[in-house]
């Protein structure tokens, strides 16, 4: 090896070890993004404005912070390819104005189970940041990004609520 | 194409072939009727129900834009995260395109690690892999959204000649190893499949105009309309320059009057219109038409790696059908690529050489699911591809090679568990093939040695496992078949140069194919504190029934008089060992870098090293930096490359010995301002460096630099 070369990759090293030094970590990627997106393979395609319920545990601090941080990102509506969707917070206790709504978030600190027989029984595609709430067959579809985003979707609820997604879609998703 | 005068002269390593050894032939009535057959179902089946590949259909930018990275169907023809595809990839995506500055995909490949660039000339270019280089490649499957555009001719990718916008590329998929389990033949060694942006999901108008050295003056510009209906796409552009004005060896180019230096300006003019209709929710249709022509100066592999001028001009037809329904995702698609290439020689006592090729294939398969962790993808192809060849002949002959393909395939991707995955694929390939022309039957070979069958087999098998998130391993085999070129099979030639003796040059139809089998290790981690992804891989290869063209096969006698033979053989096998490590990342402060070294190291047979010589052909040594660095309407970005020396054969005719290249340093560069929101004014250049700079064998390159304005609206 030249000495050439040999300061080359000298530098290149001391480059990348400067560069190493500013770093900071890195913030998580917005699962309630990712999750409304997710809403694009649905099938049949949804469009235009899509009623998208929030619903949470009235009382549940937790839950209420997680609906308010979801109706936060959805505020004004969120637009993804040809569809917005519209917040509408949704209380446990109040299921019955679940009518209309096409997608709903559905908040830690519900009654998943009950929650999964009001929604699947009008076609709605069930959301949640929680997989257990997925991989119980609860709800339709959960997102986590700590590391990398992870899509989890429960076939058992897909059938349940009588919804179909684009096959790439679910080549790409971990299905189960 | 066998211009030159006489042959190697070279010792035969392997034996005339028997005439009366036809082991497998069938009656050449069976074969038309049974082509025939197959031909007209499927040529039917696949324009009236047609595909496209699955590539076509889907929408890459939704599915990126919900995982956060690169989504590819390359690995195993079903949607998959490049972090966890099953064959070791890279994406080179729209921006690091259009940070590379460059308007030519073989420089924006050259910073993937393993990849070897062998320019020989301003616009010809040779992708090798892992310290597999020669002129024509032959190793590297080269398709644009699914569509083959490797020429079967020399087996070989004219780089310059491709009815593509850079503009218009969405990204770039690059499989290094044996693929052709689920690409076919020819992705021995590896794949690159370029996807465009597709018309139903992106809208928009890109025009670029770009002016440098060299006098090179281009212009390109696509157009992409959609609706709920699709979508319709209209691409069209061309480039004009000088060639390099380095020196040459004496036997490079075709010396005419009008080109003292042996070259021609090199050119290339095409168009690209394409359309996606959404006949149902379900249902897509697409439709494709491309036109291209071009000229360049190239190294001729078939005439002992010396320069000439080829004259290329395509084109193509598609069409195909994508159903998403209750049987999986089924797609049915058909294309026929007609390629015209011209070998212009009229200088001293040379023959100019044209070929007319057409390929066919028509595929269906299906995708779908078994229960939720198997992925299955089961295909039949057909494919036709013909060759004619028109040059000087002393006795006059018009070869017609026909041949037929008939293709099984099957993937199987089983998610054992959340963190491991295997992945299976095998494709079982028929092949027949005859002599529909007119030969001189008194040579090597006669029509009888072209009815034959070939069956061959291509496997890829990977295990995956991710323990978490951010590491992944993988280990995989591959076994990929290589089928002769058109030429290699069936090139006739029978010319008098005035010697005592004839020269007959021939294909050789009962040449095998060239099976290449791979096995690699490898594994790859975010490092979330760096803001870097490590990859490094490890390699084993082993390559046989390595074919060479027109190795002299001894004497024979043609209507009464002596010939002197060559004939295309196997000349033996060759073995490859190396590794690569890559570190990329990119801060938020909008700082990039990609560092990477590999090594690769190839060791060939006798009859390989003499009449190829792979394991000189390639440095054994690489190591690239791309560093840059974005800051409001400002990109800078800067790459440089070192690489060790290399040797390649130039003249076979006059010496099997390599001529040597030392190692040397290139740099590259790109800056750029955005005015607004739709125009961009860049300045990049390559080779800055030195002015020329000898980058292998073949003539030296001069420093290039660039001015470009896009627009997109």
């Amino acid at each position: 090896m030249s000495r050439t070369t040999f300061h080359f990759i000298c530098a290149s090293v001391f480059a990348l070890s400067f560069l190493a030094t500013g770093v900071y970590a890195q913030s998580s990627r917005d699962a309630i993004h990712v999750a409304g997106r997710s809403v694009l393979f649905l099938m049949p395609n949804l469009s235009g404005n899509v009623t998208t319920a929030i619903i949470y545990e009235p009382g549940d601090a937790a839950s209420e912070k997680e609906a308010r941080a979801i109706a936060r990102s959805l505020s004004g509506g969120m637009n993804v390819g040809s569809l917005t969707l519209q917040p509408k917070r949704v209380a446990s206790n109040g299921l019955e104005q679940l009518a209309g709504a096409k997608v709903a978030f559905v908040t830690r600190g519900t009654n998943y189970r009950e929650i999964a027989s009001a929604t699947a029984a009008r076609s709605i595609l069930t959301l949640s940041l929680d997989p257990a709430c997925t991989r119980a067959g609860y709800c339709v579809l959960a997102v986590s990004s700590d590391a990398r985003v992870q899509i989890l979707v429960s076939k058992a609820a897909t059938s349940a609520a009588r919804l179909k997604f684009n096959s790439s879609f679910l080549m790409l998703i971990q299905e189960i | 194409m066998v211009n030159r005068l006489s042959s190697t002269m070279t010792a035969s390593p392997a034996a005339i072939p028997s005439k009366s050894v036809k082991a497998g032939a069938l009656p050449e009535s069976r074969v038309r009727a049974f082509s025939l057959a197959w031909g007209s179902v499927l040529a039917v089946a696949a324009t009236l129900v047609a595909q496209p590949a699955r590539a076509q259909s889907m929408d890459y930018g939704a599915l990126e834009n919900l995982v956060g990275e690169p989504v590819t169907t390359a690995a195993t023809g079903t949607p998959l995260r490049v972090s966890e595809s099953p064959a070791n990839m890279t994406i080179i995506t729209a921006d690091d395109i259009r940070r590379s500055g460059s308007r030519n995909i073989p420089e924006i490949l050259s910073r993937i690690p393993g990849l070897n660039i062998l320019r020989s000339s301003l616009s010809a270019f040779d992708i090798g892999v892992r310290g597999y280089q020669q002129p024509t490649q032959p190793r590297l499957l080269v398709l644009i959204d699914g569509r083959q555009v490797f020429l079967d001719d020399y087996s070989r990718t004219d780089w310059s000649n491709l009815p593509v916008n850079i503009d218009d590329i969405r990204q770039i998929e690059v499989v290094k190893g044996a693929s052709s389990a689920l690409f076919g033949s020819n992705a021995a060694s590896g794949v690159i499949n370029i996807v465009t942006y597709n018309p139903a999901y992106d809208d928009g108008i890109v025009v670029n105009t770009t002016l440098g050295t060299q006098e090179q003056r281009s212009v390109d510009a696509t157009a992409r309309l959609k609706g709920a209906w699709g979508g319709v796409k209209l691409s069209i552009g061309g480039l004009d320059a000088r060639e390099f004005r380095t020196p040459r060896f004496p036997f490079d180019g075709n010396i005419t009057p009008e080109t003292p230096d042996g070259t021609e300006p090199p050119e290339h003019r095409y168009v690209a219109a394409s359309s996606v209709l959404a006949l149902t929710e379900n249902l897509k249709a697409n439709a494709e038409f491309t036109y291209t022509r071009s000229v360049s100066n190239f190294a001729d592999n078939t005439d002992f790696n010396v320069m000439s001028v080829q004259h290329d001009k395509s084109y193509s037809l598609r069409g195909g059908l994508n159903w998403d329904g209750p049987l999986g995702a089924i797609s049915a698609s058909g294309y026929l690529n007609h390629t015209y290439v011209s070998i212009f020689v009229t200088g001293a006592g040379e023959i100019g050489f044209a070929t007319k090729m057409n390929l066919f294939v028509g595929q269906i398969q299906d995708q779908f699911k078994i229960g939720v962790n198997h992925t299955v993808r089961l295909g039949i192809e057909y494919r036709y591809r013909d060759y004619k060849q028109y040059n000087d002949q002393t006795i006059i002959q018009r070869p017609h090679l026909v041949q037929n393909f008939v293709s099984f395939s099957g993937t199987w991707l089983w998610r054992v568990s959340d963190n491991i995955a295997l992945s299976n694929a095998i494709r079982l390939d028929h092949q027949t093939m005859r002599q529909a022309g007119e030969i001189n039957t008194t040579g090597v070979f006669d029509y009888e040695d072209y009815n034959h069958t070939n069956n061959e087999i291509s496997a890829n098998s990977a295990l995956t496992y991710s323990p978490t998130s951010q590491d992944h391993f993988r280990i995989s085999y591959g076994r990929g078949v290589m089928i002769p070129s058109l030429i290699q099979s069936g090139y006739s030639q029978i010319i008098d140069f005035g010697f005592p003796f004839l020269i007959d040059t021939e294909g050789n139809p009962r040449l095998k194919p060239t099976i290449v089998q791979d096995v690699s290790v490898d594994y790859s981690r975010r490092i979330n504190s760096l803001f870097s992804t490590l990859k490094t891989s490890l390699f084993y290869e082993w390559s046989q029934n390595i074919t060479e063209p027109f190795v002299f096969g001894g004497f024979v006698t043609i209507d009464g008089r002596e010939a002197l033979s060559n004939y295309a053989q196997n000349v033996g096998d060759s073995h490859g060992w190396g590794g690569e490590v890559q570190l990329k990342g990119e801060h938020p402060s909008g700082m990039r870098w990609d560092a990477s070294y590999s090594y690769a190291r190839v060791s060939d047979d006798d009859g390989v090293r003499t009449f190829l010589n792979y394991q000189d052909s390639a440095p054994r040594h690489h190591v690239r930096l791309l560093l840059g660095y974005s800051t409001g309407p400002w990109e800078f970005d800067a790459s440089a490359h070192y690489v060790t020396k290399s040797g390649m054969i130039r003249n076979r005719l006059l010496s099997t010995e390599p001529v040597f290249t030392d190692g040397h340093t290139s740099l590259s560069g790109r800056i750029a301002y955005r005015f607004g929101d739709r125009y961009t004014l860049a300045l990049s250049g390559t080779n800055l460096s030195q002015k020329v700079t000898q980058v292998s064998a073949f003539p030296a390159v001069e420093r290039q630099v660039f001015v470009s304005l896009t627009g997109k609206f």
